[in-house]
């Protein structure tokens, strides 16, 4: 996985791939890392899938449609500092965490979720808070499958904004991959003319 | 490839069946009529789902090993019956100590290949059954939520390893300190999100109307067939076989 996305996606610059469907990146990860886990009782929670997944993870960041997982933190603001606290290998969120989770919600005016339990967020504030537990892991590649789906148009605008603005920043040094449609491409007009972002016309095999 | 064949038994032949079967394992001290209920047991799920045969073994030999030592202390410690082995005249397995060790493990492929089929009736049939022998419908429910609360808790508990792993978490590494974080980190999600889906599912069941009623007219007959008819005579024979001949 990781070896085919560094083959096809160098390091460098940010990409927005063309699909066949609104669903085509989407599926292709779904099909490599969340259906092994439901193929059977002892492969999926202990199988080679399952030992190879952590080291996946650390270097892969994904934003589907729909949440493949369960969020484990009570909070929304804990979910986000867990998320931080695990990608510096510790087992518990410190007030450092806390205090960075607090401010990327404030960035995307979603303060008042802090203390909400994911379980009750709606569609599209689900897919942000996946979207900022993946951003906090610094992966080596973000890949968001089809943004526009189930958010409105000002998150979509906040987000592509924010993708624009951190794939500017120097200092990250992890690759975004963006899916599109043809059929829908007023949300990444702004990221098709630019010069940091390289459109691609097709998903690489 | 082989193919399943789909034959609709009603789940008072099954009961029959898991009853018939767990009585002779627990009771019986002989190898044959355990052996038998074996045989059939196999035999019904050769035929309904070859595939799931070799499945079914698979799954057998997880607790294997944990058989394996249950036999071997019983060899060891049952001291009864006729020394079968012995070393330097010392006798290390008895015929007592034999046949329970083999009586166990088949005892244990009974159990196994009985709670196979009892997973294979739906929830649906198992509801029309209650209702049938006048089970009170807040009973039914209770039971029903209870059996479908089981792989849902599972499927949960899949979707939160994954969230753990996907986050860079090699839990196998952890050390015991880790290992108790991220338990407590599985436990409460998982708590409340059953909680969540105990309390929706009552709501949902409220809101159409059920427990107005203690007991519900289903519009569906739930009879015996030829099969179950046929199934319940060779239970029947095996029964009358173990209790007259052997």
């Amino acid at each position: 996985m990781i070896e085919w996305l560094q083959k096809n996606f160098p390091a460098g610059k940010n990409y927005l791939v063309c699909q066949k469907n609104q669903e085509q990146i989407n599926s292709l990860l779904m099909d490599k890392l969340v259906a092994p886990f439901h193929a059977g009782r002892k492969h999926s929670l202990w199988g080679e899938t399952a030992k190879q997944l952590p080291s996946i993870g650390r270097k892969l960041g994904w934003v589907p449609n729909k949440m493949p997982s369960i969020f484990l933190g009570e909070t929304v603001e804990l979910e986000i500092a867990d998320a931080l606290a695990a990608q510096e290998k510790q087992y518990q969120p410190t007030i450092k965490h806390i205090e960075t989770a607090k401010n990327l919600l404030a960035r995307f005016n979603l303060i008042e979720l802090a203390h909400r339990k994911p379980v009750f967020l709606s569609e599209g504030e689900t897919k942000i808070l996946w979207f900022l537990t993946q951003w906090v892991k610094t992966p080596e590649y973000l890949i968001i499958g089809y943004l526009p789906s189930g958010l409105s148009t000002t998150r979509i605008k906040e987000l592509v904004d924010f993708l624009i603005e951190e794939g500017e920043n120097s200092d990250r040094s992890f690759v975004i991959i963006l899916g599109y449609h043809p059929d829908n491409l007023d949300w990444c007009i702004s990221i098709l003319s630019h010069k940091d972002w390289k459109v691609l016309p097709e998903l690489p095999e | 490839m082989m193919r399943s064949l789909k034959i609709n038994i009603n789940f008072f032949t099954i009961l029959m069946i898991g009853c018939s079967a767990t009585l002779w394992a627990v009771v019986e001290t002989e190898y044959l009529m355990p052996i038998l209920w074996l045989i059939f047991l196999s035999l019904w799920i050769i035929i309904r789902e070859p595939g799931e045969f070799k499945m079914f073994f698979r799954r057998f030999s997880q607790i294997g090993s944990l058989l394996l030592i249950i036999s071997i202390l019983q060899i060891i410690f049952r001291r009864q019956g006729t020394i079968l082995v012995a070393v330097h005249e010392f006798p290390i397995v008895f015929s007592e100590g034999l046949r329970e060790a083999i009586l166990l493990w088949i005892r244990f492929m009974i159990f196994f290949m009985l709670a196979y089929i009892f997973t294979q009736v739906s929830l649906f049939e198992f509801l029309l059954f209650l209702n049938k022998i006048r089970v009170s419908l807040q009973l039914s429910l209770l039971l029903l939520t209870t059996l479908k609360f089981i792989p849902f808790m599972f499927d949960e508990a899949k979707k939160a390893l994954w969230a753990l792993r996907f986050r860079g978490i090699e839990i196998s590494n952890l050390t015991i300190r880790g290992k108790y974080f991220t338990f407590k980190k599985l436990l409460m999600p998982l708590l409340f999100r059953g909680i969540h889906y105990a309390s929706f599912s009552s709501l949902a069941l409220e809101l159409r109307g059920y427990g107005v009623l203690d007991q519900v007219k289903i519009p569906q007959a739930y009879l015996l067939k030829t099969q179950d008819y046929f199934v319940l005579t060779a239970v029947l024979l095996i029964n009358l076989a173990g209790i007259f001949f052997f």
